[in-house]
């Protein structure tokens, strides 16, 4: 499935270390320097405890689908269809959900609790998204 | 700390109005715009000379799609030829063109707020030959959407 058809995120001052990150394989996002909390997306500032110092941590995974849905609309041309986006949820990581694909299995497989290991594939732009695979 | 009052219950819906609608009406969304504003006003019982506030969504010009936004809320008012104490054009939010208006009558910064919206995109998609994705209209997609368009949700 050709995930490279859509539309490229923007990247600002508070995203660019995310897609960096990505380009290279890894999944992080913003911990907070007083407090510890993680948050995601990115904003340069803690959910938490409104502190605006924040460094960027790995989370590597497994994860759980939160939630997910299956997208049949094919609403660019040449998007490829079906396929199924996922919310993924990191056990010792609250505060941070990252939506991406679910690639590997058939879209019909997506499922609330499933567990799925963290990974990236090429998206629009050149950009690399997150796109999780279901740990057999 | 949150007040006990309602700033609801100090202004009403006095009067709704409609355009001509299809899906495909050869007439400007700023014409449109205003057949339905004096209807809204007539409904009410008022002239155009009573209006002092107005408000529209979206405002700012964000057109995530042909048709998306129309008009302009100074040309509006031009046209109209009333003078306001109170406007608002806002992108963001469903329910704050209602909230920002009841709001300004509450506190007395109008007495007469006209809300409008205005829609065209049938027809701006019929003249573009077919009707675009939301924010395909964009060459990137920012804000929240950043997370969303790229892994191809919408």
């Amino acid at each position: 499935m050709d995930a490279t058809v859509g539309i490229a995120p923007a990247v600002t001052e508070e995203t660019a270390a995310f897609w960096d990150a990505a380009a290279a394989g890894r999944l992080v996002v913003e911990r907070c320097a007083a407090c510890g909390a993680e948050s995601f997306p990115p904003r340069g500032m803690c959910r938490s405890c409104r502190g605006r110092a924040m460094a960027w941590v790995e989370v590597s995974g497994p994860g759980r689908v939160y939630s997910y849905t299956v997208n049949y609309q094919r609403w660019l041309p040449d998007l490829a269809v079906p396929y199924a986006i996922v919310l993924v949820e990191f056990p010792g990581h609250p505060g941070v959900r990252v939506a991406g694909r679910l690639r590997g299995c058939p879209p019909e497989e997506a499922a609330i609790g499933l567990v799925v290991d963290v990974g990236f594939e090429p998206g629009p732009g050149g950009f690399a998204i997150p796109s999780f695979t279901a740990v057999r | 700390m949150a007040g006990t009052e309602l700033f609801e219950q100090r202004a009403v819906i006095s009067g709704v109005g409609q355009s001509a609608i299809g899906r495909q009406v050869d007439r400007s969304g700023f014409q449109l715009t205003i057949d339905a504003i004096l209807a809204a006003v007539a409904d009410a019982g008022l002239t155009v000379d009573d209006i002092d506030g107005l408000a529209m969504f979206p405002g700012g010009g964000a057109a995530n799609l042909p048709g998306y936004a129309n008009g302009n809320l100074y040309e509006v008012q031009d046209a109209l030829r009333i003078t306001t104490t109170w406007r608002q054009g806002i992108v963001e939010g469903m329910s704050l063109p209602f909230y920002g208006p009841a709001m300004a009558v509450a506190t007395g910064q109008a007495r007469h707020a006209v809300i409008w919206r205005t829609v065209k995109e049938g027809s701006a998609a019929r003249g573009a030959g077919g009707r675009p994705a939301y924010g395909s209209t964009k060459p990137v997609a920012d804000g929240p959407l950043a997370w969303l368009l790229p892994v191809g949700m919408l």
